[in-house]
């Protein structure tokens, strides 16, 4: 994983030692990186939520869809310092930038910062729903149906509508109520939200399944 | 207008460009515009051969644009592809309204960017602020002309003349400066049943 140095700190590079300086992102192991976090020596920016909300979070807030206990549990470390609301299904804008959570989905509560960053250059940033289904696995057959007609070609990525980045403007407004009006047509949520996506077509910054913790105790 | 753009510098990325282009052509009827050290052994509808610079295929790659001025939307097709059927579609969807559709690439979490060298990794996650950014796929872009397009092409130039290696890392770093309409295509349009993509067949550094 790469992680970005507080301090100075050598790693082998070719069979070579080589000084990183601090503010160089290196690309370690889990472990290494864990140590070197625990050490003071690096950081994964935006791991002191706390402390990078401080003053800040004001116009952000997480709305968590779901369980309010699950909820409550993950959001303890932030209690105070970041809006909470709770809500049924139906995603809606209570702050100038909101994550909506859908308990379901691993919060990764470190990225929180980076993510509402995030939303100062785009209107929407969502991960991806998984590494390899496709609109075309997604749904029953009259629902695929429907999407293809809009989105024209069904072999394309699924967003993972249990996390979601928005700021407050007209185009995720108008995104949302098309997102609930597609959703009235058929069973799949992801395919109903491909719709309105494409009819919309806000400014989206697709992440990857790590933001969703989905690679995080592998391995790999 | 609508056409496909490839760029072929060597021996292999031109013989690779060969074929890709006869299998663009088995399925979709449209011009072909290549830019290359050495003529195709092929007829196409326009080249750039040598383009200037000294700063080899990438450099030329991020010039597509420039070169097909008239056309109203592109697809840049890297030479080491194949094109299995119609593709059509993905200029459907430039006419629907997006700017730029492309696929993520196989490569995230700890593999997303192997290619890219430390040093400019190290710059453009602290350039993006994010540490876990959806790496994209630049080896099949297609491309809608407009300004904000332009736009994305000039700094991603803007962004490749810093490190003069790879083109994605740059790509990432150009787009969190200059926001566009991306949709995501999947996989079958860049390493499957659309497109056929031989990843790596002709790599080459610069």
């Amino acid at each position: 994983m790469w992680i970005k140095l507080k301090s100075n700190y050598k790693i082998e590079k070719g069979g070579k030692m080589v000084q990183r300086v601090a503010g160089d992102w290196i690309k370690v192991g889990k472990q290494e990186a864990g140590l070197l976090i625990a050490q003071n020596r690096a950081e994964l920016p935006g791991q002191d939520v706390i402390r990078e909300f401080a003053g800040g979070g004001k116009d952000a807030g997480i709305l968590a869809l779901g369980s309010p206990v699950a909820a409550a549990l993950v959001l303890e470390e932030l209690k105070g310092k970041l809006n909470v609301k709770y809500g049924d299904s139906s995603p809606w804008l209570p702050w100038e930038k909101t994550i909506i959570w859908d308990t379901g989905v691993i919060l990764r509560t470190e990225m929180i910062p980076t993510g509402l960053g995030l939303l100062d250059m785009w209107q929407i940033a969502m991960p991806l729903w998984d590494k390899y289904s496709l609109a075309i696995h997604e749904g029953d057959e009259d629902d695929r149906e429907q999407t293809k007609a809009i989105v024209r070609d069904l072999r394309v990525p699924l967003y993972d509508t249990r996390l979601i980045y928005a700021r407050e403007c007209d185009e995720i407004k108008q995104l949302f109520a098309q997102w609930s009006t597609e959703r009235e047509k058929g069973e799949s949520i992801r395919l109903a939200f491909l719709r309105a996506f494409y009819q919309v077509k806000p400014l989206m910054l697709a992440l990857p399944i790590t933001w969703t913790g989905q690679y995080i105790d592998s391995d790999r | 207008m609508r056409g496909a753009v490839y760029v072929a510098y060597g021996e292999a990325a031109r013989s690779e460009a060969v074929e890709s282009i006869a299998s663009l052509r088995a399925h979709n009827d449209l011009p072909v515009f290549c830019i290359s050290d050495v003529k195709l052994d092929i007829e196409i509808d326009g080249c750039c051969i040598g383009f200037p610079g000294g700063k080899g295929a990438r450099w030329a790659k991020l010039q597509a644009e420039a070169f097909v001025q008239d056309w109203d939307q592109f697809v840049y097709i890297d030479a080491d592809t194949r094109i299995r059927c119609d593709i059509t579609a993905g200029f459907d969807i430039l006419d629907d309204g997006w700017d730029i559709a492309m696929t993520p690439s196989a490569n995230q979490d700890d593999d997303a960017f192997w290619h890219i060298g430390d040093g400019e990794m190290s710059a453009t996650l602290n350039e993006i602020g994010n540490p876990y950014p959806l790496q994209l796929q630049c080896g099949m872009m297609f491309v809608q002309r407009n300004e904000q397009t332009e736009e994305l092409y000039a700094r991603w130039r803007d962004e490749w003349v810093k490190w003069h290696d790879q083109d994605q890392a740059a790509f990432i770093r150009a787009l969190h400066q200059c926001p566009v309409k991306l949709w995501l295509l999947g996989r079958p349009w860049n390493g499957g049943a659309v497109i056929a993509h031989r990843f790596g067949a002709i790599r080459r550094r610069g």
